[in-house]
C-alpha cells in the first residue's frame, strides 16, 4: 500500500511538473513567434490586440512585468504614441533600477528550480535601449532637453552595469574557486553617442556634440568586432557649418531571440567534465567537492540567435530627384549578442552547479527510495524515470528578452532644400523593394532633431 | 554526497521561510507630511533640493550689492523676467519648480518687481488684443504700455554622476545669474552645489 502510494505520488507529481513547464513554455514560444510575425509584416495593430490578449497569460506574474512594459512601450512606439510609449518605458526603466537588489528569496530559488523563478530584470542591450527609445520618443515630440536626458542615462547605466558585472564575477569565480576568464572589455554605445550628438546640436550645444562624436568615433574604432562595417562618412559632416542639415534613421529586422542550447555533464571524483556544449565557452574542468564519478546530467542554458531580415539596404530619395544610400549606424542585434556574452560565462557556471546539486540529489533520492521501497528492477527503473522527468522539468533555460525590439539602425542625413517629400525604401540583397514609406518635409517634420523610419521585415 | 544532500535541503528550507514571510501581501500606507520636511527615497532631485537650491539662491540675490546700487541710481526697485533653467542632467526634472519657488520669495521681499515670463507674455498679449475688439473702451487696457524688464535671471542645473556596482555619487550643481536686458553685463552669479551617495543593496529578502 505504501509502496504504491509512494510511487503514485511521484509518478503524478513528474507527470504535473512535466506538463505544466511543458505547456507554459510551448504557450510562451508560440506567442512569441506570432508577435514577430505580426511585427515583420508590419502588423503593429495586431502586435498591440496580441499583447492584450495574451496579457495575462504570458505577462502574469510579477516576475514578468518588465518584460510587459517592454513589448508594451515599444509596441505604442510602433503605433507612433509617443506619450504612451514613454510612460510604459518609463515604468520598465524604473523597473529595471529596482531589480537591481535581486530577492534572496527569488535567488534560492533560482539554485534549486531555474532562472525563471526570478523577477526578469533585463539584459544589458535591453537597458541601454530602453533609454534610447524613450529619447526618440521625446524627440518625436520636440522635447529635445528630454531625450538627452534619456542618452546621458544610457551612459551611466553602462558604467553602473560595468561595475555590477565585475562584482558578480568575481564573487562566484571566488566562492567556487574557479579559474575562468574576467569577461572582456565593456561596451560603449555608437547609437546613443550619435542621438546625443544630434540633440546636442538641435540644442546649439556644439562642443557638447563634438564630443559626443569623439566618444562615437573612439567606441567604433576600439569594438571592431561589433561595429565592422565602413565608418559612415556623414557622422564626420555633422558639425560641418553651412547648410542645416535633417538626420534620418530607420530601424529594420527583428531582435535576436533567445533559443535554448546545453550540454551533458559527467562527474568524476571531486570534479566534474561538460561536453556536448553547442556553443563555444571556454570549459574549465570544474572542482566539486563531494561528487562521485559516474553520473551524466542535461543542462539547458539561454542563447541569442540572430532572426534573418529580409532589408539589407535602406535608401532616401526626395521629390527633386536627391537619392542616396543610409549607412548601417548600428546592428543592434549584434550588440546584443556581443553584450550577452559578457554575462554567458556566469550563467553557464551557475546553471553548470546547479545541474549537478540537482542530478546529485536526484541519484541519491532514488537509492533511498528504492532501497526503502524494497523495489524490483521493473519498478526501480520506473521510479528512476519518474525522478529523472521532474529534475529535467524544472532545468529550463530562461528565454525571456525583449522581443518587440529591431535589429538593425541605419541612419543619414538630408538638406530641407533637398526636397519637399521623402521617400524611404527598404531593399532586400538583390535590390528589390520590400517596403516603402514616404512623408511630406513640411515645418513640423523640419524642425525635429531626427525624422525614425521602420520597417520590421 | 551527504554535503550535496545537506546544502540542498538548507536552500529548500530557507526557500520555504521566505516564502512564508512574504505571503503577508503589499499593503500601503498613506500618511501626511510637512511640506517641509527632507524626503529621499529614490535619491533622485526631488522637492526638498529644489527648496534648498532655491532658498540658497534667492537669499544670496538679495543680499548682494547689484540691488542697492540700481535702487540708488533708478529710485525704483528693479523689474526682473525669469528665464529657463535648462535641464542638462541625467534625470527629468521640472525646473519651473525652482524658478517658481525663487519668484514667489523675491516677490513677497518687496525688493524687486518682476514681469510675466516670454511664454506667459503671449498669452497675456493675445488677451490684450482680444480686449481691444471685445472689452468696453473704458475697461480695455492699452497696447504698448508693457513694463520693460531690467534684468533677467536665467541658470542651468547641471550633475556629475560616478557609479559602480551599487554605489553612486551624484553632484548637481545649480548655477544662476543676472544680465543687465540694456548692457548685457552679468550684475550678480551664484551656483549651488548638492551632493548625495547613494548605496542601493544588492539583496532583499
Amino acid at each position: 500500500m505504501t509502496l504504491n502510494r509512494i510511487v503514485k505520488e511521484i509518478s503524478t507529481l513528474s507527470l504535473i511538473i512535466l506538463l505544466f513547464s511543458c505547456t507554459a513554455t510551448l504557450t510562451y514560444m508560440a506567442y512569441k513567434d506570432n508577435l514577430r510575425s505580426d511585427l515583420r509584416s508590419g502588423n503593429y495593430e495586431q502586435a498591440f490586440l496580441q499583447l492584450n490578449h495574451h496579457k495575462k497569460e504570458i505577462y502574469s506574474s510579477s516576475q514578468d512585468r518588465l518584460l510587459y512594459y517592454l513589448d508594451r512601450g515599444q509596441l505604442e512606439h510602433y503605433r507612433k504614441n509617443w506619450s504612451e510609449s514613454n510612460r510604459y518605458l518609463d515604468r520598465a526603466d524604473h523597473v529595471m533600477e529596482e531589480l537591481f537588489t535581486k530577492s534572496i528569496s527569488q535567488m534560492a530559488g533560482s539554485y534549486l528550480l531555474n532562472d525563471k523563478v526570478m523577477d526578469y530584470s533585463g539584459e544589458v542591450y535591453e537597458q541601454i535601449y530602453v533609454n534610447v527609445f524613450k529619447a526618440l520618443n521625446y524627440n518625436a515630440i520636440g522635447q529635445t532637453e528630454d531625450a538627452l536626458v534619456e542618452i546621458r542615462k544610457v551612459n551611466i547605466k553602462l558604467q553602473q552595469l560595468e561595475g555590477q558585472l565585475a562584482e558578480s564575477f568575481k564573487q562566484i569565480t571566488n566562492e567556487k574557486k574557479i579559474e575562468t576568464r574576467p569577461p572582456a572589455p565593456f561596451y560603449s554605445d555608437v547609437l546613443a553617442h550619435y542621438l546625443s550628438a544630434v540633440f546636442y546640436l538641435h540644442n546649439g550645444q556644439t562642443d557638447d556634440a563634438r564630443i559626443a562624436i569623439e566618444k562615437l568615433q573612439q567606441s567604433w574604432q576600439t569594438q571592431p568586432h561589433i561595429y565592422k562595417q565602413a565608418f559612415p562618412f556623414f557622422i564626420d559632416s555633422l558639425l560641418t557649418t553651412g547648410i542645416p542639415r535633417m538626420q534620418i534613421v530607420c530601424f529594420t529586422g527583428t531582435a535576436p531571440a533567445k533559443v535554448v542550447t546545453g550540454g551533458m555533464i559527467t562527474t568524476y571524483k571531486d570534479y566534474i567534465g561538460i561536453s556536448d556544449l553547442s556553443m563555444p565557452i571556454p570549459l574549465p574542468n570544474i572542482p566539486f567537492p563531494g561528487s562521485e564519478p559516474g553520473y551524466h546530467f542535461k543542462f539547458e542554458l539561454p542563447e541569442l540567435e540572430s532572426i534573418p531580415s529580409q532589408i539589407e539596404r535602406v535608401t532616401i530619395q526626395t521629390d527633386l530627384g536627391y537619392k542616396k544610400d543610409l549607412s548601417l549606424l548600428e546592428d543592434m542585434g549584434l550588440v546584443a549578442q556581443e553584450t550577452f556574452k559578457h554575462k554567458e560565462a556566469l550563467l553557464y557556471i551557475k546553471t553548470v552547479l546547479r545541474a549537478v546539486g540537482k542530478g546529485l540529489a536526484a541519484a541519491e533520492a532514488k537509492k533511498k527510495l528504492k532501497k526503502e521501497t524494497d523495489a524490483d528492477p521493473i519498478l526501480g527503473a520506473f521510479i528512476d524515470a519518474a525522478i529523472d522527468v521532474s529534475v529535467d522539468a524544472t532545468e529550463q533555460a530562461d528565454l525571456r528578452c525583449w522581443d518587440s525590439l529591431p535589429q538593425k539602425c541605419f541612419a543619414g542625413t538630408l538638406a530641407p532644400i533637398h526636397g519637399n517629400t521623402l521617400s524611404v525604401s527598404f531593399l532586400d540583397d538583390n535590390g528589390n523593394v520590400v517596403d516603402k514609406q514616404s512623408i511630406l518635409l513640411n515645418t513640423d517634420s523640419k524642425q525635429k532633431a531626427v525624422l525614425e523610419f521602420f520597417s520590421l521585415k | 554526497m551527504k554535503i550535496i544532500v545537506k546544502y540542498t535541503s538548507f536552500f529548500l528550507i530557507f526557500s520555504l521561510a521566505t516564502l512564508l514571510f512574504s505571503c503577508g501581501g503589499p499593503s500601503r500606507t498613506v500618511q501626511r507630511i510637512s511640506d517641509s520636511s527632507k524626503t529621499d527615497i529614490s535619491g533622485r532631485w526631488n522637492d526638498t533640493d529644489a527648496r534648498i537650491a532655491a532658498e540658497s539662491m534667492i537669499h544670496d540675490v538679495l543680499s548682494q550689492n547689484w540691488l542697492s546700487h540700481f535702487k540708488e541710481q533708478e529710485q525704483r526697485p528693479p523689474v526682473i523676467m525669469i528665464s529657463t533653467i535648462s535641464n542638462q542632467t541625467s534625470e527629468h526634472i521640472n525646473t519651473n519648480v525652482i524658478s517658481h519657488e525663487m519668484e514667489k520669495e523675491l516677490l513677497n521681499s518687496g525688493q524687486v518687481r518682476f514681469v510675466a515670463s516670454a511664454q506667459e507674455r503671449k498669452e497675456v498679449r493675445d488677451e490684450r488684443l482680444d480686449q481691444q475688439s471685445y472689452a468696453s473702451v473704458e475697461s480695455a487696457k492699452e497696447l504698448a504700455n508693457e513694463q520693460a524688464a531690467d534684468f533677467i535671471l536665467r541658470g542651468t542645473l547641471t550633475s556629475v554622476e560616478d557609479v559602480f556596482d551599487s554605489e553612486r555619487v551624484v553632484l548637481y550643481k545649480l548655477y544662476m545669474e543676472l544680465v543687465d536686458v540694456e548692457s548685457n553685463t552679468k550684475v550678480w552669479i551664484n551656483t549651488k552645489n548638492i551632493k548625495k551617495y547613494i548605496h542601493q543593496d544588492h539583496y532583499r529578502l
